[in-house]
């Protein structure tokens, strides 16, 4: 995210004409005030469509008193258990400094007791480092227990020592400054309460979807585990279901994906559920649009934006990772085109062209079904935690570039081991074990930013044009029209025209050296070459 | 252990089915013997790896494809299911409409797999026995009537478990697939799952 962006959510101002339902508290009538400002907003504010129509007949009826109050008890044991985290001090024995199980399917006991003996004193350095930091600018002051809400402006020294980890205590805090969560919580005053209620009331239309996942989000975690001397759930779990339906009820064209719930986990560790909540929205909205929505094709995309830059950058891996299920590879179905004699620009030759050589964007390499998750989940349940949320520091800092540098550095810390192998089974075992047991964030992360790394240099405005490259692409394909139509002629110039518009837009506000002064067909084609590596 | 099989072949498995029905349960089950009580949903999809002893001198190595069971996750189906050999339809037996979701993967792949996939149907959750929704004949005859295996199993107990993957391993064309294979590392008792073979179950 770069601090240039276009703040897209200016005021809209609340609703003069807004007559609240009958009966609401006050703090829900100035929610539902909030919402209607929402609903009302102009059409370029791409949440209007999920906005609900609350003020059907039904709105007056009752909430159950006694579930709501039930539920805000559980809301204060949720931080009252959230509080005994001090986050620098392992639980016990067993246990992190989260309430994970050191232990994992591919770290020892033993791995994690060495590596954690090495890691603590870092971490305690970074920590003193962090506070002179932050006592030269006036955010933090040694006397004060609460850790800071605000923190400095980006420069970058601030991204040097984001990438060398965000205290663990002023982690939350940290993601919700940077996000610009406090934007969203100043906008929108008790609309999260206001949502949580609503959707107990009225049976959210997820509700069952929801249920079924919240004893499946960190079993393992104390904090999620049910406690075992009562039949009573974790209040963490409670925290999740509210912070999952009030998000179903906040984008109903979404509505709960899986993946969800573990988003939602992780920012309940480190956040009240409120502010868990807006992240939640904040990730799904502004980092990684589109991937969890109903047909996931936001997750599509990235994945094939994902595997140009692996064909780009990492050619050894993308010859491994490229692979289909019967062992057939892009490259090869290009390789063949080109010999066919494919040079000039002439349209129906580059569309051939271009058919065969972005074959693996329409179609993604089976790789993928393990790489998704990467994406929808943030990494979680691919590495280990603290690398989890060291890569969520630069993130929120920094951008969805984030992901893909990982994604990429993830790739290249495995191409040693995939260079022995020819068997695409073995590949999928690695690429989805590998990552599992790199037990130190920091040799990920170095490896990630250090200089000369020869990739992993993508830049946010390169994710958006590969975003939209893909995004046409696919879209095409889909509806059935890249390449040649039924009479041999290239699609018509409407098309081109659209793709071009939203391109010279990106542009515009990108200065996008990509495409910057060439005309419409070279640009296209350039934007082919550079998938395909030819530049 | 048994000596070495003479007969060996890989095939592509795809589970699929509602979620919470017991996907990863049931792999895990297999693949590692053992049983947890809440297992972390599966997002995209999990490979693991899984060989069985079809009888004294045949083996067979199931590449197996664990997936989400999420609706809006079926969009990604065609990549699972893309030259799969043989699918596990998961339901679970004290949920009635999961049967229905699992009815409906059948039709999919059906009309778009692999026209020789083997199928089988698997109603999970014997261990439930007092909440059972869907009774025992009505799958059956189903199943029956789709061509499908059928067994219910329980991944909690271990019940049937083995046996569906053997059963499954029964029907597939061995002696055809055989040749394009490499050759057998060793073989594996049948009556227990191999403890070594199989890898990275869970998504922790």
């Amino acid at each position: 995210m770069s601090s240039s962006e276009e703040d897209d959510h200016s005021a809209h101002g609340i609703a003069e004409s807004f007559d609240p339902p009958f009966n609401m508290p006050v703090v829900f009538k100035r929610a539902a005030a909030d919402l209607s400002a929402r609903h009302e907003a102009t059409t370029d504010d791409q949440q209007s469509s999920d906005i609900p129509d609350i003020y059907g007949p039904d709105e007056g009826s009752p909430y159950p008193e006694t579930e709501i109050e039930k539920q805000i008890q559980s809301r204060i044991k949720a931080d009252i258990l959230r509080s005994k985290l001090n986050y620098s001090d392992p639980f016990d024995e067993v246990h992190d400094r989260y309430g994970f199980r050191r232990q994992t399917a591919k770290i020892s006991l033993d791995q994690y007791n060495a590596w954690w003996k090495e890691y603590r004193p870092y971490i305690q350095r970074r920590e003193r480092k962090w506070q002179n930091l932050m006592s030269e600018v006036g955010l933090y002051h040694k006397d004060t227990t609460n850790p800071p809400t605000r923190f400095p402006p980006r420069s970058s020294k601030v991204t040097r020592y984001i990438r060398k980890g965000i205290p663990a205590a002023w982690r939350g805090n940290a993601w919700f400054w940077y996000a610009q969560g406090p934007q969203y919580l100043a906008k929108h005053p008790g609309l999260y309460d206001f949502l949580w209620k609503r959707a107990f009331a009225n049976h959210n239309r997820d509700a069952e979807v929801i249920e079924r996942d919240l004893h499946r989000t960190f079993p393992d975690n104390l904090l999620f585990a049910n406690h075992n001397q009562t039949d009573d759930e974790s209040p963490m779990i409670s925290a999740l279901r509210r912070v999952l339906l009030a998000y179903s009820e906040y984008m109903p064209a979404t509505g709960y994906c899986q993946s969800l719930n573990f988003l939602a986990g992780v920012f309940l560790i480190f956040l009240d559920e409120e502010k868990a909540f807006w992240m939640l929205v904040i990730i799904t909205q502004k980092y990684l649009p589109g991937m969890h929505d109903e047909n996931l094709e936001g997750a599509n995309i990235d994945q094939g934006v994902l595997m140009i830059s692996v064909k780009d950058t990492l050619p050894t891996v993308w010859s491994k990772i490229g692979m289909g299920f019967d062992g057939f590879s892009a490259d090869q179905v290009r390789e063949t085109t080109d010999s066919a004699g494919a040079t000039s620009l002439d349209d129906k030759e580059l569309l051939t062209h271009s058919r065969a050589s972005t074959e693996f964007i329409r179609k993604l390499p089976p790789i993928t079904l393990s790489t998704t998750s990467w994406f929808m989940s943030g990494f979680i349940g691919t590495l280990p935690f603290e690398s989890v949320v060291r890569i969520w520091d630069c993130f929120f800092y920094e951008g969805s570039k984030v992901f893909f540098r990982i994604a990429l550095t993830i790739l290249k810390l495995c191409e040693p081991e995939l260079n022995a192998l020819s068997d695409p089974i073995d590949v999928f075992q690695t690429v989805q074990d590998v990552p599992k047991s790199m037990v130190d964030p920091n040799y990920l992360l170095t490896s990630c930013f250090k200089r000369n790394n020869g990739f992993g240099h993508i830049s946010e405005a390169e994710v958006r044009a590969r975003r939209m490259y893909v995004s046409e692409i696919r879209r095409r394909s889909s509806r059935g029209q890249l390449g040649l139509n039924r009479n041999g002629n290239t699609p018509s110039d409407q098309n081109f025209q659209q793709w071009d518009n939203k391109m010279y837009k990106f542009q515009k506000r990108s200065n996008s050296p990509l495409l910057h002064g060439l005309p419409l067909r070279l640009r296209m084609h350039r934007l082919k070459l550079a998938a395909d590596n030819h530049t | 252990m048994t000596t070495p099989s003479t007969r060996y072949a890989q095939f592509k498995l795809v589970l699929l089915g509602e979620s919470a029905v017991g996907k990863s349960s049931l792999v895990h089950r297999f693949v590692k013997d053992s049983f947890d009580e809440y297992r972390e949903s599966t997002i995209g999809a999990a490979f693991l790896t899984q060989t069985v002893n079809v009888d004294e001198n045949t083996t067979v190595k199931f590449e197996i494809w664990d997936t989400a069971g999420q609706e809006r996750y079926k969009s990604l189906a065609p990549m699972y299911y893309r030259n799969a050999n043989c699918a596990v339809v998961v339901y679970d037996i004290t949920q009635a409409a999961s049967l229905d979701r699992a009815k409906a993967w059948v039709k999919e792949l059906q009309r778009q797999a692999n026209e020789s996939i083997v199928i089988a149907l698997a109603g999970n959750k014997l261990d439930l026995e007092s909440d059972r929704e869907v009774d025992t004949s009505v799958a059956q005859s189903y199943a029956d009537e789709a061509g499908l295996l059928f067994y219910e199993t329980s991944a909690k107990s271990g019940e049937n478990v083995l046996e569906l993957f053997t059963g499954i391993a029964k029907k597939l064309p061995i002696d055809a697939a055989a040749s394009r294979h490499r050759p057998v590392p060793k073989g594996v008792d049948l009556s227990k799952p191999s403890p070594s073979s199989g890898s990275g179950a869970c998504n922790c």
